[in-house]
């Protein structure tokens, strides 16, 4: 018995198997509804001659302040109603999963506060000048929060980095058409395959010569080569690996995929690569869903500025196209085949159990399920459309406010990272999971230039073109 | 493991030994809340048996089992009651 284990009741540390009570006791669920709510009411409002543009509000390009001034003045209802919104749906979603709303609400009334102030500052026309790409910016000051300043530890409940990029991700699937999912994916999986084979084998051979266990190896392995911190909890947990297995593949995965978020847009920048072959080569590159979206909407965001080729568009939907389609979707492939391995060639654990097949559903990243959804949705319902009708009436008051939606969750997503990353608190990895990872890491960053920049260079041009 | 595990009384979500709540797994790992979640799909029912050290499946089953509260069916086992009882052997246990 731990000291942690007295500060919970006994049904908040052991539970049963969710089964079907997972669609409501999961986040990935939660941000389904959330997200598709959101795609069926902005459908309904438009369909009857309307649109949820009110509100779905943004801050303004300014350059003064008093320009910005006049907007909020001019707009602060429509905030307020947007804040009131999202109150609501996380609140209710929040609570359900077990979370306090007296704990919620006040951090997500900061993290609503921080998020404008974020948002408004990305949109002053000097931002670009000085690199003040909302991802970044969010991201640095909440590390400065967190770690500089301090912040109760209760405050968590409303930075959930999860459960906001999911929601984004989501709404993404609304702005990208179903046509460019089919036609883009083979080419996604693909690329994605080769890169996180690659890695894994590299991480886990390099692991092994260095001396580290094997389920610690593949656990590391399965962070740099899937999908970072959740990919390294989910192989460890099909492998029975030792419990510090995980606290040591977290602390590796956040320093390279912090790291990776400051140095990748820049290098890509820096390498002339257009929008949609630098989104690709940060989804092969980067290891979690969330700092790959903080680095690909910012090297979106330069595109929009005009300083690389290409659209913003382009980098997130190549980023998605290669992170959520050609990666996330596997691991429970790679959960079950690496328990099969270790069942049949491993030294066997105390505690185990035999492989199922059922595991591949069980550990499915469920969220990817509404992202097609709602992919689906918005293409069969503009299916009528010509490209004229469609940018004239269906991109203002249908698409452009749910982007803009999920442009909000983004950025309550880069705050949450900052804010819930104490490097203090963080597992002491050890120098030979470190050099393992990093073996692989830098591996998966030049397969995945290679790979994006010149072989498929030209599909990743030429994403919605 | 595997084939060659003993297949116990009952499956680890059972075991007094095991820990899964989604909570309870974002305080012990720290950081984990930084780019995951204990709420995400991917993690399915996994948690730490705090008797061999392990992070492992709920449907794991090891010699070392030692049932939760009272034998209960898994419909059964849904109820709160499983909970109570399983937090008063813990009491029970932290007293010895």
């Amino acid at each position: 018995m731990t000291s942690i284990d007295t500060e919970f009741q006994r049904e908040s540390i052991a539970a049963p198997p969710l089964r079907w009570r997972e669609l409501w006791l999961k986040e990935d669920w939660w941000a389904i509804w959330l997200g598709l709510g959101i795609v069926v009411v902005a459908y309904v409002f438009f369909a009857n001659g309307v649109s949820i543009r009110w509100l779905a509000v943004t801050p303004a390009k300014w350059s003064t302040l008093p320009q910005l001034g006049a907007h909020f003045v001019a707009n602060y209802v429509r905030y307020i109603a947007q804040f009131v919104a999202w109150l609501a749906v996380f609140s209710i979603a929040l609570t359900v999963l077990g979370h306090k709303a007296r704990e919620f609400i006040p951090s997500f009334v900061v993290l609503y506060v921080l998020s404008v102030i974020i948002f408004a500052l990305g949109q002053w026309d000097k931002a670009n000048t000085y690199n003040l790409e909302p991802p970044l910016v969010a991201l640095v000051l909440g590390l400065l929060l967190s770690n500089v300043v301090g912040l109760p530890r209760w405050l968590d409940s409303g930075f959930r980095v999860e459960f906001y990029i999911k929601t984004g991700i989501v709404l993404l699937g609304a702005t990208l058409p179903f046509t460019l999912i089919i036609w883009a994916g083979p080419v996604a999986i693909l690329q994605a395959s080769i890169v996180s084979i690659v890695t894994f084998l590299v991480i886990y051979w390099v692991g092994l010569k260095l001396g580290l266990d094997r389920r610690l190896a593949a656990t590391l392995g399965a962070g740099g080569a899937v999908c970072g911190v959740s990919a390294a909890i989910a192989i460890s947990g099909a492998l029975g690996g030792k419990k510090e297995d995980a606290p040591i593949a977290i602390t590796v995965v956040i320093i390279w995929a912090i790291a990776m978020i400051f140095v990748l847009p820049f290098v890509a920048q820096y390498l002339h690569l257009p929008a949609g072959v630098g989104g690709a080569w940060i989804g092969t590159s980067e290891f979690a869903d969330a700092a790959g979206f903080a680095a690909a909407q910012t090297y979106g965001n330069m595109a929009s500025h005009g300083a690389v080729a290409g659209t913003s568009d382009q980098a997130v939907f190549a980023y998605t196209l290669i992170k959520v389609v050609g990666r996330d979707v596997w691991i429970g492939i790679w959960a079950f085949v690496l328990a099969i391995v270790a069942t049949t060639q491993w030294q066997r654990t105390e505690a185990g159990r035999k492989p199922q097949a059922a595991e591949i559903w069980w550990r499915f990243p469920k969220f990817v399920i509404g992202f097609l959804v709602a992919s689906l949705i918005i293409t069969l319902v503009t299916t009528g459309y010509s490209l004229a009708d469609f940018n004239k009436s269906v991109v203002p008051t249908l698409v452009a406010p749910i982007k803009d939606l999920r442009t909000w969750a983004f950025i309550f997503c880069f705050l949450s990272i900052g804010l819930t990353t104490r490097v203090r608190e963080l597992a002491g990895a050890g120098k030979k999971p470190f050099l393992a990872f990093s073996a692989g890491a830098i591996v998966n960053v030049i397969i995945g230039f290679v790979l994006s920049a010149i072989v498929f260079a030209a599909h990743w041009e030429n994403l919605v073109r | 493991m595997g084939d060659e595990t003993p297949q116990a009384q009952g499956q680890c979500w059972e075991c007094r030994h095991f820990r899964n709540g989604a909570k309870y797994l974002e305080t012990v790992f720290k950081g984990l809340t930084s780019l995951s979640s204990g709420y995400g799909s991917i993690r399915s029912d996994d948690g730490i048996c705090v008797r061999h050290d392990q992070y492992l499946s709920a449907r794991s089953s090891c010699a070392d089992f030692s049932l939760c509260g009272r034998r209960t069916s898994l419909r059964a086992s849904k109820s709160r009651v499983f909970c109570r009882d399983a937090h008063r052997a813990i009491e029970r246990e932290r007293r010895c």
